[in-house]
């Protein structure tokens, strides 16, 4: 048996789906969280039958008529899928829109049943719906649901499968015999009129309407956000966060795994290279960017919680009179705070943007916010080179959105693009966010960041390991500058140079960075176990010889700004729909990381230390031709902007 | 010595496996190499 999941935006479907079937669909508390079917089995307790039951989870819609693209995938599912029953999640807040949908969807001859979702909010409100009289007037199962306090499931899975067994639809309710939207909508309000009883006049204000007369605030709207901001990331990398990452860094992975896994191997009588492969290089790696899961486990709990409080959808709001000007909607918002956990669902939560043009533009500037895997870099040089200060991580987090800003007026000179979409959002009442949601939302973070760390992070350093300890002859090296890293590295170092970053280790770690952002702190690890006594993490380590404060802050910057991981570049590719354009995203976010990192090291050298940094007249000519190159580009997109405009 | 050849056999079994499926998965695109997969509601098959 087949039951999808339909209804407005924000409706609660992913929550509805996420207790049917057991799984861990992301949910938030905004509209267009979901832009593709998600598709799971019923869990046995709630059908009593032998039935296989498979529960498909819709993207949000509020007709039939798509207006977007994930609306367009749920009028197909449910005309070309032929399900046995529609679950229709109806917003019991909301009643007046959600009905909307509920009578096109009672009209397609498929059985329906309607499910009043968020029922403990319309108690809050002293509103009552008159259950009895909705089913009447619908001819409809109508079924009160709290999804989020889990209530009302089992009596709504028992009228389903009751439904789809029998594969009867009930008879829709009569319209006018004019169906459009106006008589539609006349129709629904006079459903409204006789089943629901209102306490709480619609006009009067309520306690959402005066918060968000603060945060969603004209001009108030951006402070608070950042200071809400800088709270999240001082607790979870600096506060909290750091102090529990200090002792993982410390004690486990400084001491005791290692001390533990080289007495075990020891015992076995493993070779002593082997046993360096293992401890120093895989170990070592693994245990580098292990050290700070904890802040990382924080700081998306914190982020869970304010998706889940509604606060999100308000940043969106706040955030779009800026987009607007760079030719980007609020809409481009979403993608950026859902690449905030990883840059791949980031980037392909851009398809929930019609215009192709704004959604390559969000696309290629989804990657500047930094996602999970680059927080153990902005963690571990903010420990190394600004111990104690609580404006580092958030001043990245800035600097991301400044890039982001400035990235996109960039993008909008030198590329012709057309007018963008309007931006229209639904803002969901405030509620008080779900402990166990944040909680769930950080461990499945924490278990990709730990998978990820054992797989692929752990070869990286393996190879890394070998490859700083071997010379292409296959000879173990005393000097790591004849190794074969080092030779890799001194291929790639003289482009380096510009940006005031000498030595090939730094070049080394910036390719394995292009591997898996973890690889930047893993590759530091490997280099500095191997080639120093001092610890990696600790103010005044071996770090220090690889960077000033300044050079440190560039080399995060261009770790930060340059191209993503090779999996999110093959997302970027999908969504692009263009080769030519994926090159040209990646040119350009190249070209942002390695301008912004250069402008920083020339600029920050010369200020505090009163002298020029290295590579300063290699980097006065790189700019020089890097602004000839954008004016020229800006040029040629002028000129064909010209000439559209005189074709029309 | 036979310690060593099965320690060093599993290790390089496991770097070329993991480098393999890595970079399948990267070259597919969207999903495959995603890390929070498993989660999350931008997926595509």
């Amino acid at each position: 048996m087949k039951i999808p999941l339909t209804g407005n935006p924000n409706a609660g479907k992913t929550t509805v789906f996420n207790t049917l079937t057991g799984q861990t669909a992301s949910v938030g508390n905004w509209s267009g969280v979901t832009v593709a079917e998600r598709v799971g089995t019923l869990r046995k307790k709630y059908h009593g039958t032998d039935h296989d039951v498979t529960i498909v989870d819709l993207p949000g819609a509020y007709s039939l008529s798509p207006y977007s693209g994930e609306e367009k995938i749920t009028r197909d599912y449910i005309l070309d899928e032929s399900p046995d029953v529609i679950i229709n999640i109806v917003d019991g807040a909301n009643l007046e829109r959600s009905l909307f949908f509920a009578t096109q969807l009672l009209e397609l001859h498929v059985p329906v049943v309607i499910a009043i979702n968020k029922s403990d909010m319309v108690k809050r409100r002293k509103n009552t719906i008159d259950l009895t009289t909705l089913s009447k007037v619908l001819n409809s199962r109508v079924v009160l649901l709290t999804a989020t306090a889990q209530m009302g499931i089992q009596a709504l899975m028992t009228e389903a499968i009751a439904l789809g067994t029998a594969k009867e639809p009930l008879t829709a309710p009569q319209l006018t015999e004019t169906h459009t939207d106006t008589t539609r909508q006349i129709f629904v309000d006079d459903i409204i009129r006789q089943s629901l009883v209102k306490e709480t006049a619609s006009s009067q204000v309520t306690l959402s309407d005066n918060i968000d007369r603060w945060i969603a605030h004209k001009w108030l709207g951006v402070p608070i956000f950042l200071l809400i901001m800088w709270l999240i990331f001082w607790f979870s990398i600096e506060g909290l966060g750091g102090y529990v990452s200090a002792y993982f860094n410390d004690v486990l992975f400084g001491e005791m795994v290692p001390h533990t896994a080289n007495r075990l191997l020891e015992s076995l009588g493993v070779h002593p290279t082997l046993q360096a492969v293992i401890v120093d290089g895989a170990i070592g790696g693994v245990g580098a960017v292990i050290g700070f899961l904890p802040l990382i486990m924080l700081l998306f709990f914190c982020l869970s919680l304010l998706e889940d409080c509604g606060y999100m959808a308000r940043v969106a709001v706040v955030m779009d009179r800026f987009f607007k000007k760079i030719g980007l909607s609020g809409k481009s918002i979403i993608p950026m705070i859902v690449g905030s956990g990883c840059s791949i669902p980031g980037v392909m939560a851009t398809r929930t943007i019609e215009d192709i043009n704004e959604r390559r533009m969000t696309t290629i500037l989804t990657p500047f916010i930094p996602c999970g895997a680059k927080l153990p870099i902005i963690a571990l040089f903010a420990s190394v080179f600004f111990p104690g200060s609580t404006w580092v991580a958030p001043s990245v987090y800035m600097l991301a959105i400044l890039m982001i800003i400035l990235g996109g007026l960039l993008l909008k000179k030198i590329f012709v693009w057309e007018a963008t979409s309007p931006f229209i959002m639904e803002l969901p009442a405030y509620k008080v966010p779900s402990l166990r949601h944040a909680t769930t939302q950080m461990l499945v973070k924490a278990k990709a960041f730990i998978y990820k760390a054992t797989t692929i992070i752990l070869v990286c350093n393996t190879l890394v390991w070998f490859t700083q300890g071997y010379s292409w002859r296959l000879t173990p090296v005393e000097d790591q500058s004849l190794s074969m890293l080092a030779g890799i590295g001194t291929v790639v170092s003289p482009i380096l140079i510009p940006l005031g970053f000498v030595g090939w280790q730094l070049a080394a770690a910036a390719i394995t960075g292009f591997i898996a952002k973890e690889n930047v702190v893993a590759t530091f690890a490997v280099l500095v176990s191997a080639g120093s006594t001092q610890a990696l993490h600790l103010p005044g380590g071996a770090l220090n010889q690889l960077f000033t404060p300044v050079t440190a802050f560039a080399f995060l910057a261009f770790n930060l700004f340059t191209p993503p991981c090779f999996a999110a570049i093959g997302a970027m590719n999908a969504e692009m729909e263009s080769r030519s354009w994926l090159w040209k995203g990646l040119a350009f976010q190249l070209g942002i990381g390695y301008m912004l990192a250069l402008v920083i090291t020339q600029v920050g050298t010369l200020l505090i230390y009163g002298k020029p940094a290295p590579g300063f007249i290699p980097a006065i000519a790189i700019t020089i031709f890097a602004i000839a190159l954008v004016l020229a580009t800006i040029q040629k997109a002028d000129n064909q902007r010209n000439v559209i405009e005189n074709a029309m | 010595m036979v310690i060593n050849i099965v320690i060093g056999s599993v290790l390089v079994g496991y770097i070329v496996w993991t480098l393999y499926r890595f970079f399948k998965k990267s070259a597919q695109g969207k999903c495959a190499g995603c890390a929070i997969k498993d989660s999350c509601k931008a997926k595509c098959d």
